[in-house]
């Protein structure tokens, strides 16, 4: 493998570190799988390559999280104004979005960013600006989970009948999870958008279980479960999950077999410590 | 302070399931009531709880909070002035958070804003000075994730939690079963000794008719929906065990 391939799969790495990171705020913080990330990531994507397109690739980006805000409040709205299950409320959220996007992009299935300045010609150093927008968004959610807010947030998720009994509204709480988690999503969308000069309307399928095969390796790397480690998880996971997965084009797997291994990967995982209680189960 | 006029509330209405909780009750707690509660599973001690803390709506009746009716009052925004422990110690911290973070949690945001953060350096003296009142050496576990803690202590940090903010009311729904004996008495312990300090109003429901009687001012039993005693200190303190058994057996 050449530095060249490996920068370019720590570069990517770091793009989908901003997904895991917003993954995380779901799956880990709010404590729900949330299949609305496989549409507000097209969205992201599909705001920010529109944007880019007519010359404003900053405001695309800070588009782009926006747009995956409201997506993530949607969700929220059917998840607790209209008491719809949650998987369910993402899956309905995620349907819903195919056809937005579609809108979005004017009805092209996809959208090639030629001949435009975006974040990556304006700026030489892809790997440095990509690093440093990672670490900063890490650390701009560790010191928000800080804050008195960013507890009634961890709260919610992680002790909700608590919650309920207390002065923290529930609702308001899962509003502002979903927003952040699918705006980071989205922005995530966006950066790959105009790291590839591409958008594409089926370019969200499967980022849910990316974003989650980020944080579990991450996870299984830093054993500490706090949330700084937490959220430090993500981006190592993200990164090390990409190296992985160049490795194994370089034996020769091909791409399309990627969305298995990383579905096996995530489910082979989370039932790790139930396998483990079974086996304990048998030798006693 | 808190009235209930003729509160019902009926599960499944209409159904073949109905079962009426609680049944036009009516009642007046005065301000720095200490009241016991016993009664049969069943009998509608939660659900009594639940109403007030706006958990549950009613089917009929009004609940007054200091004369001002607070019936379609949010549970969120009753929380304000209602605390509540529950029987499970589970049910009344975050496991994942850290001590100071849980008691920063109930005392944090009322203090120094939303968007302030939430444990400052002067508060974790406060903190160590009032896990200290507990005597179970959790002033050095601040920063201790709290499902790490066991059921008693946990249910202390929760006690604590709940008084920090001092509320009008607090309700505790049997919140020592779960402990072995003598976590049991020195929660109790703990519970008269804040609700004497902080001159709270509190309503307790236990299944030991020893503490029943041991504690509080005013004792209330119900049964079947129905609130078929209201004692005061006086007669209570008349009272043995053995007479208490006879109102179960209704
Ligand atoms: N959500 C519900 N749906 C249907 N019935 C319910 C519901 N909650 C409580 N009940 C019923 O209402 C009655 C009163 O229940 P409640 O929980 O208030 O009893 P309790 O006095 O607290 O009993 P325990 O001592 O066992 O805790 C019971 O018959 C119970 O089955
Ligand atoms: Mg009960």
């Amino acid at each position: 493998m050449s530095i060249a391939i490996i920068e370019r799969a720590l570069e990517l790495g770091l793009i989908f570190s901003v997904l895991s990171l917003g993954v995380y705020i779901s799956f880990r913080v709010l404590n729900v799988p949330d299949l609305t990330v496989d549409g507000s990531f097209t969205t992201g994507a599909a705001v920010c390559a529109v944007c880019t397109l007519n010359g404003h690739p900053f405001l695309g980006l800070l588009l782009s999280f926006v747009a995956g805000g409201i997506c993530g409040l949607i969700t929220a709205f059917l998840q607790t104004k209209m008491r719809i299950h949650a998987l369910l409320a993402g899956i309905l959220t995620m349907t819903g979005l195919y056809s937005i996007n579609l809108r979005i992009m004017s009805g092209a299935p996809n959208i090639a960013l030629l001949n435009t300045e975006s974040l990556f010609t304006m700026i030489p150093f892809t790997f440095g600006i990509l690093l440093l927008i990672s670490i900063v968004l890490g650390i701009v959610l560790f010191v928000f989970f800080k804050t008195n807010t960013g507890l009634m947030l961890r709260a919610s998720g992680d002790n909700e009948t608590m919650v309920k009994s207390s002065s923290i509204n529930v609702d308001t709480m899962k509003f502002l999870g979903m927003a952040l988690a699918n705006g980071f999503v989205a922005l995530s969308g966006g950066l790959l958008a105009q790291y590839q000069n591409f958008a594409d309307v089926t370019g969200g399928t499967g980022m849910m279980v990316l974003g989650l095969a980020g944080i579990i390796i991450g996870e299984a790397v830093i054993r500490k479960r706090t949330i700084g480690f937490g959220l430090a998880s993500c981006i190592l996971g993200a990164c090390l999950y990409r190296l992985l997965y160049t490795i194994a084009l370089q034996f020769g797997i091909p791409a399309t077999d990627m969305n298995l291994m990383s579905a096996v990967l995530v489910a082979l995982t989370i039932s790790i410590p139930y396998l483990k209680q079974l086996k304990e189960k048998e030798n006693a | 302070m808190l009235e209930l006029e003729n509160v019902s509330v009926i599960f499944n209405k209409g159904t073949s399931l109905e079962k009426v909780a609680l049944e036009n009750l009516s009642v007046k707690i005065n301000d720095g009531d200490f009241i016991t509660m016993l009664g049969s599973n069943g009998a509608g001690k939660s659900t009594l709880f639940n109403v007030i803390t706006g958990a549950l709506k009613v089917n009929h009746g009004k609940i007054l909070m200091d004369g001002e009716d607070i019936t379609a009052t949010k549970e969120h925004v009753r929380a304000r002035y209602i605390g509540r422990l529950f029987q499970n110690p589970e049910h009344g911290t975050a496991p994942h958070l850290t001590v100071e973070e849980n008691l920063a949690l109930s005392y944090s945001g009322k203090k120094y804003g939303k968007f302030s953060f939430a444990v400052h350096k002067q508060d974790r003296a406060f903190f160590q000075e009032k896990l200290k009142q507990l005597d179970m050496g959790l002033e050095d576990r601040l920063k201790t994730p709290i499902g790490l803690l066991s059921g008693g202590q946990r249910q202390a940090v929760a006690l604590m939690m709940a008084v920090l903010n001092p509320p009008k009311i607090l309700l505790l729904d049997e919140h020592t079963a779960a402990l072995d004996p003598k976590s049991a008495q020195k929660i109790l312990e703990i519970t008269n000794e804040l609700i004497r300090k902080e001159k709270m109003t509190a309503l307790m429901i236990t299944h030991n008719i020893q503490d029943a009687l041991d504690n509080g001012n005013r004792l209330f039993i119900l049964n079947e929906g129905r609130l078929i005693q209201d004692m005061d200190q006086e007669e209570k303190s008349r009272l043995k065990p053995a007479d208490i058994l006879n109102y179960y057996a209704v």
